[in-house]
């Protein structure tokens, strides 16, 4: 069949058969193109929806645990600070006590040291007495020696025999 | 132009689509007069040229969909990038002019700029079609744009008037949309009335007339210079120009849509 022409601008029946194709275009828009891609973007942004959600449950539970470690190094903190004051507290003690002993055993010394001297002292006293008893005897014994012709002296001895005795 | 026994066939100028074959008829349709007549009294509908160009471009659409969407991931590859990019794009635009509303009419909008961008760009990727006649090899363009013919582009412009009166009719009821055109003063109604006529001849002609034009002056500039001044042209008229118009076309259809919408409260968006 030779093709024959039709009128280069008119309304025929190829409107009909334009508007029949453009539904065809329309359903394969839909079935091939738009279908699946609104198909695949919905999954994806479940998907990126799902992700955030976790995310921000992980983020909280992140702060959760932040919490927690911190309360834990408070009550780590808390308890070295016990354990200091209570090292402090014994240190105090200690220190306390070493120095009553000290001042103790220092009074003791002193008091020994006093017994002691008190004791030296007397020994000293005596030691003199005996010795000024013995120096009186031989003095008393050449004044007696010389003095018994001189009456003159005699009272001489006497003051002196009595500076003696004032002396113990 | 004839190189040898090799005859090359300039695009046509102003001949009509030609009928490629009839699809027969019903046998209940013959007893009706009027539909043998519009069959050309051949007892079948004419498919001419421009319909056969539709079909491939509908083939190509669906080639390419095919393979943007073949395997579809998570993470995707290149030829999902692009799918989706077209997608977005389609969506943005759309959203843009209808907001809420752009899930009810995404559909239409974006197979209407497919559909009207695959015929435009159709011509400047001519496929040569041969055939023996009287011992002359024959070659011509196998397909004619689709839009440069009047039937393609009113039948869309109808659609795009069915979309928005239903928009209109559905919002306001049908007595609101009559008491509509008496706005803002009753005797306005012939004036309202151009205007809605205006709306679908408007995009039709304008589609048409470009895509039109464009095939005769290619077709003149052919004839005049055969080799070499053509081929930078196509740029204009089937790139540009095709690509401006099919935009024009989707930006019209839904200023109109928009403006049917009015008031209307927008829908939830997800």
């Amino acid at each position: 069949m030779a093709p024959t022409n039709m009128p280069a601008v008119s309304i025929d029946i190829n409107m009909f058969w334009q508007i029949i194709n453009f539904f065809i275009l329309v359903f394969i828009f839909n079935k091939y193109f738009k279908a699946p891609l609104l198909r695949l973007m919905d999954s994806r942004k479940e998907k990126i929806a799902a992700e955030f959600s976790e995310a921000q449950k992980n983020k909280e539970e992140a702060a959760l645990k932040n919490k927690e470690a911190q309360q834990i190094l408070k009550q780590a903190k808390d308890e070295a600070t016990k354990i200091v004051q209570l090292a402090e507290k014994k240190a105090d003690e200690r220190k306390e006590n070493i120095i009553s002993e000290a001042s103790i055993q220092r009074d003791k010394m002193l008091k020994s040291a006093e017994l002691e001297i008190q004791k030296m002292m007397h020994a000293a006293k005596k030691e003199l007495e005996v010795e000024m008893n013995g120096l009186a005897v031989k003095l008393a014994e050449k004044i007696i020696k010389e003095n018994l012709d001189s009456n003159l002296e005699a009272a001489l001895a006497d003051k002196f025999i009595d500076e003696v005795g004032g002396v113990k | 132009m004839r190189i040898g026994p090799i005859q090359f066939i300039t695009p046509p100028l102003v001949e009509g689509p030609a009928i490629m074959f009839y699809v027969p008829l019903p046998h209940f349709l013959h007893q009706i007069p009027f539909a043998m007549e519009y069959t050309d009294g051949k007892f079948g509908l004419p498919v001419t040229i421009t319909v056969i160009s539709t079909w491939f471009v509908i083939l190509v659409l669906t080639l390419l969909f095919k393979m943007g969407t073949k395997k579809l991931e998570m993470i995707p590859g290149r030829a999902q990038v692009v799918a989706e990019s077209v997608y977005d794009f389609l969506h943005g635009i759309i959203h843009q002019m209808l907001g809420g509303w752009t899930a009810t009419y995404f559909t239409y909008l974006s197979s209407l700029f497919v559909f009207i961008l695959g015929c435009n760009l159709l011509m400047f990727a001519p496929i040569p079609w041969g055939g023996f006649e009287d011992g002359v090899f024959t070659i011509a363009p196998a397909f004619r744009a689709p839009t440069a013919d009047l039937n393609t582009t009113v039948a869309l412009a109808m659609l795009t008037t069915l979309t928005f009166l239903g928009t209109s009719i559905k919002l306001n009821g049908i007595l609101g949309y009559f008491k509509g055109l008496l706005e803002p003063m009753p005797f306005m109604l012939p004036i309202n009335l151009v205007g809605e006529l205006a709306k679908p001849t408007n995009i039709s002609i304008r589609l048409f007339g470009n895509m039109f034009a464009g095939m005769v002056i290619m077709g003149l500039i052919y004839k005049a210079a055969p080799m070499v001044i053509p081929a930078p042209l196509h740029l204009y008229f089937d790139i540009f120009s095709g690509v401006v118009q099919s935009f024009v076309f989707l930006m019209l259809s839904m200023v109109y849509i928009q403006g049917s919408l009015g008031d209307a409260e927008y829908p939830n968006e997800k």
